[in-house]
């Protein structure tokens, strides 16, 4: 038996060829998940394609450059805030882009991702998602689902077809709705204790805040003017939170819409036992609607956005329009059928 | 997608905190390594626990003290035998009587500790119905403190440690952080496996360095474990779950499926978790003791529980079957028996006194609940039961010419035995005593096939109201990556039982076979995976108990 005469390479050397062998390692299983995410990527952009959040994402299929205002924030966004009924009084383009119950982490992801297609002249952040609470884990989640499509939509591997290893992404199915989720029922609000005066100041937390001066930058870097909106609700809104979001508006240099407190609130005019879609936490469609008028003669009036009405590039709109009307009348004749979880149309 | 530590299957866990520990492992001070295994324990610990972590601190130094008093009297004894030889017998049985105090206090106090935490509920609940019984309908409230997580595993290791110490096994330790680390090893702390201290204590104190052999082995089982987790019992979840939730709404059929696809659940979920805590214990270059040896090629229950929870089962025999049956009262129990009834059956009968010791002790310690002590007598019965009928048996087929070494022989000595696990687990999953009769008597009494027929089965599932109205089941492709899962497990276990472990030769294969394994097990887990939306990720099950 012959012992090798090979020198043991140095401690340098062994460290600098698993270090090598790690990136290589890491490198191909990169290249991997890409592969692998371009064959589980729905090709489509709704529900039914697999498409996860298709509802705030439905502007994918909005030609580009075309939406002048987005509303980011949670269930409240989507609940008071009718891009179709704004489009209806003064053609203003608009794009509610919320998910229930999310982070304001979700709405930073949401609008980078926004601005990849469209140039928004203003940005809207419903407050309420100031003070959901944040979770870290959260934050990490939304990192992994967005560098790792394989991993968003691994489940689709049961429904591959040919055309997922061999089709392109189209992004074709335009949504009527514009990101709104109109609710039907009524449940009146108690409000006899609400927005009584208070000098308290209640800050969003610490984590929520460093998000929201990244949106704000976010939204400087692309030149769009960014404000804080208050939707009117009962429940969790009150004016230690005004003050609070007041407080943090005026120091980011940002403007704050509160409909909670006048004159916007008289201006509105929310009847809260008629208005209400569960006791004060969202709005119903009349709710909606008189928010939606507010923030129309807003948009068009105060912020003078354009009225594209008329412009034949925007022709789908009007089409919209009239399905939209088509939807809300079934709505409003059947709201069990439609105000239930999960259910919106395209 | 976990991404909470609270788990060895969290996210967290895996890209953040067993990264953390082993680039810390590997950088600091050989000497030192024990010490960063012991803060992460005690962070994991603490992740999972809390405030609770204070009752391992206890545990660690209960038993520290009494090992040492244990050591002390030893030494006492070995220092007066050396001066007066003539005494020898007399001392040593003296102190061998205190020694036994020592480590009974120590011993005490720990179960003691374990009762009150998580069996005084239990106990409250069932003295409340005793009480009932009488006519006396006093409430008995107890307090609920919360159960610190592995408190079943560590307690059982930290008692085995001072038996182990009493017996002369091992040498009481004086190194206070090396005992803290063998009850808190954070690969173990959750489900075990349940360890001696003669077989891990040195090697987490040496502080081997993580090399790339232990690495790849190591990454190759903890893979595998999640593979049999994420892909089998956690896709499962979303049958077993809602079958077992609502089983007044099924009949045996399903009753029986459920049982089927529950035993596979458990067994890849504890099974899994074993992969992974034996993994990472390897790349840290710790050798933890196996708790599985492919239960499922067993021919007799006595055979099954030989190969299931392996350290449990060898706990109480080493610690209450043992010594009970070696005890002086078991002894002359045995004679009696057979003096009253016979050579054949006497000993059996004094056995089962010990063998029901062993078995109530084993179905309590999965949990207070009156299905858990069911489950452990349920055992009990089976295996007394196999005992006293063999010699029938045998001249039964031995007057039929049955061959019993024969293929038809051990097949059916197998499916029978199949048939004992599933009914077992059975009642060990089902909400109660009550609950498991209900499903067996539909499991015996209203078998039929038509829910499979009828498209009933398949519509089975849970549903996430955020989500969708709909309810989530499992479709036919899940059911074919769980079949596609059991045949390579089945493969895997085959090979091993002919005596070849995979990771080793793995191991040995050029890199280019073994990127491909790891790539594989990777690409696997992540898309087969059930996690994400509309997915029911299932706690660990022996975590609870």
């Amino acid at each position: 038996m012959t012992e090798s005469t090979a020198p043991k390479p140095s401690k340098p050397a062994r460290f600098f060829k698993y270090l090598g062998l790690s990136i290589l390692f890491c490198a191909i299983l990169w290249g991997m998940f890409v592969g692998l995410g371009h064959i589980l990527q729905p090709k489509g952009n709704s529900k039914d394609d697999g498409l996860i959040e298709s509802r705030a994402y439905g502007f994918l299929a909005e030609p580009d450059n075309s939406i002048d205002a987005v509303f980011l924030g949670d269930s409240l966004a989507s609940t008071g805030i009718s891009p179709m009924r704004i489009w209806g009084d003064t053609g203003v383009t608009s794009y509610v882009c919320s998910v229930n119950g999310e982070q304001v982490s979700f709405a930073y992801t949401m609008l980078r991702d926004f601005f990849k297609t469209q140039k928004p002249r203003v940005v809207f952040l419903e407050t309420e998602m100031l003070y959901n609470p944040f979770s870290v884990g959260k934050v990490f989640k939304q990192f992994v689902k967005d560098q790792f499509t394989v991993a968003k939509y691994h489940h689709r591997w049961k429904e591959l077809t040919l055309e997922d290893f061999t089709g392109q992404v189209r992004y074709d199915k335009v949504s009527n709705l514009k990101g709104c989720n109109p609710k039907a029922l009524c449940e009146p609000a108690d409000a006899s204790s609400y927005m009584l005066p208070s000098d308290e100041v209640e800050l969003p937390g610490k984590l929520n805040l460093v998000f929201l001066r990244a949106l704000a930058d976010l939204c400087e870097e692309n030149g769009a003017q960014f404000v804080l909106v208050a939707t009117p609700h009962t429940r969790d809104w009150n004016y230690a939170r005004h003050n609070g979001c007041a407080q943090i508006a005026q120091d980011l240099g940002i403007g704050f819409i509160d409909m909670n407190t006048d004159p916007v609130a008289s201006e509105v005019g929310i009847d809260w036992t008629s208005d209400a879609r569960d006791a004060g936490i969202h709005l119903n469609y009349h709710g909606m609607n008189k928010v939606s008028d507010w923030m129309a003669s807003y948009l068009s009036e105060t912020l003078g956005l354009p009225d594209h009405r008329g412009d034949q590039a925007y022709a789908r709109w009007g089409k919209c329009l009239e399905e939209y009307e088509e939807y809300m009348a079934k709505v409003a004749k059947d709201p069990e059928k439609y105000d239930i979880p999960g259910v919106h149309m395209y | 997608m976990d991404f909470s530590l609270h788990s060895y299957f969290s996210i967290l866990y895996i890209v953040a905190f067993l990264p953390i520990v082993l680039v810390a492992y590997q950088v600091v001070a050989q000497r030192l390594r024990w010490a960063v295994l012991l803060v992460a324990s005690y962070a994991f610990f603490w992740a999972i626990s809390s405030k609770l972590i204070v009752f391992i601190l206890i545990s660690t130094v209960s038993v520290y003290l009494a090992g040492r008093k244990m050591g002390a009297l030893f030494s006492e004894r070995d220092a007066f035998i050396a001066q007066d030889k003539t005494r020898k017998k007399e001392l040593k049985k003296l102190y061998q009587k205190k020694a036994r105090l020592v480590c009974g206090l120590g011993v005490g106090f720990n179960l003691l500790l374990l009762a009150c935490l998580k069996y005084l509920v239990f106990f409250g609940e069932v003295t409340g119905s005793l009480l009932a019984l009488f006519g006396l309908n006093v409430p008995v409230a107890v307090p609920y403190i919360g159960v610190p997580i592995g408190i079943s595993f560590y307690t059982l290791m930290a008692a085995s440690y001072l038996f182990d110490i009493y017996r002369g096994t091992i040498a009481p330790d004086t190194n206070l952080g090396r005992i803290a680390l063998f009850l808190s090893f954070f690969p173990q702390i959750m489900e075990g496996p349940i360890c001696r201290y003669g077989q891990t204590a040195e090697q987490l104190w040496a502080g081997t360095p993580i090399n790339k052999d232990n690495l790849y082995r190591g990454s190759v089982r903890i893979l595998w474990g999640f593979a049999k987790k994420m892909i089998v019992a956690d896709r499962l979840n979303l049958v077993v779950k809602p079958i077992f939730a609502d089983y007044t709404s099924y009949d045996g059929g399903v009753v029986a499926a459920a049982a089927v696809l529950y035993t596979l659940q458990l067994y890849c979920d504890f099974s899994g978790c074993m992969d992974v805590a034996l993994g990472t214990a390897r790349i840290f270059g710790i050798a933890l003791p196996e708790n599985f040896r492919h239960p499922f090629f067993s021919r007799t229950a006595s055979e099954f529980w030989l190969r299931w929870h392996i350290t449990l089962g060898s706990w109480l025999r080493d610690y209450i079957f043992y010594p009970l049956s070696l005890s002086a009262p078991m002894k002359s129990l045995t004679k009696a028996a057979r003096h009253r009834i016979g050579n054949r059956y006497g000993p059996l009968l004094a056995g089962s006194v010990t063998l029901f010791c062993v078995w109530f002790a084993n179905g309590l310690w999965h949990g207070a609940g009156s299905q858990y002590i069911f489950f452990g007598l349920y055992y009990f019965v089976i295996i007394l039961l196999g005992g006293l009928v063999e010699p029938l048996a045998q001249s039964v087929c031995a007057k039929l010419h049955i061959n019993r070494e024969g293929t038809a022989w051990r097949t059916f000595q197998w499916l029978r035995t199949l048939v004992v696990v599933f009914v077992g687990e059975l009642f060990f999953r089902a909400e109660g005593m009550d609950a498991g009769l209900y499903m067996f008597g539909q499991l015996v009494g209203n078998f039929t096939f038509e829910s499979f027929t009828n498209g009933a089965f398949m519509a089975i599932g849970l549903t996430f109201p955020s989500v969708t109205t709909e309810v989530v089941g499992l479709c036919l492709q899940d059911y074919a990556a769980v079949a596609a899962m059991v045949v390579i497990m089945t493969i895997v276990a085959v090979v091993e039982e002919r005596g070849c472990c995979i990771t080793e030769r793995l191991a040995h294969k050029n890199l280019a076979v073994r990127w491909v394994v790891l790539y594989a097990l990777i690409i696997a887990i992540v898309i087969f995976g059930s996690y994400g939306v509309g997915t029911a990720p299932l706690d660990p099950i022996y975590a609870q108990f």
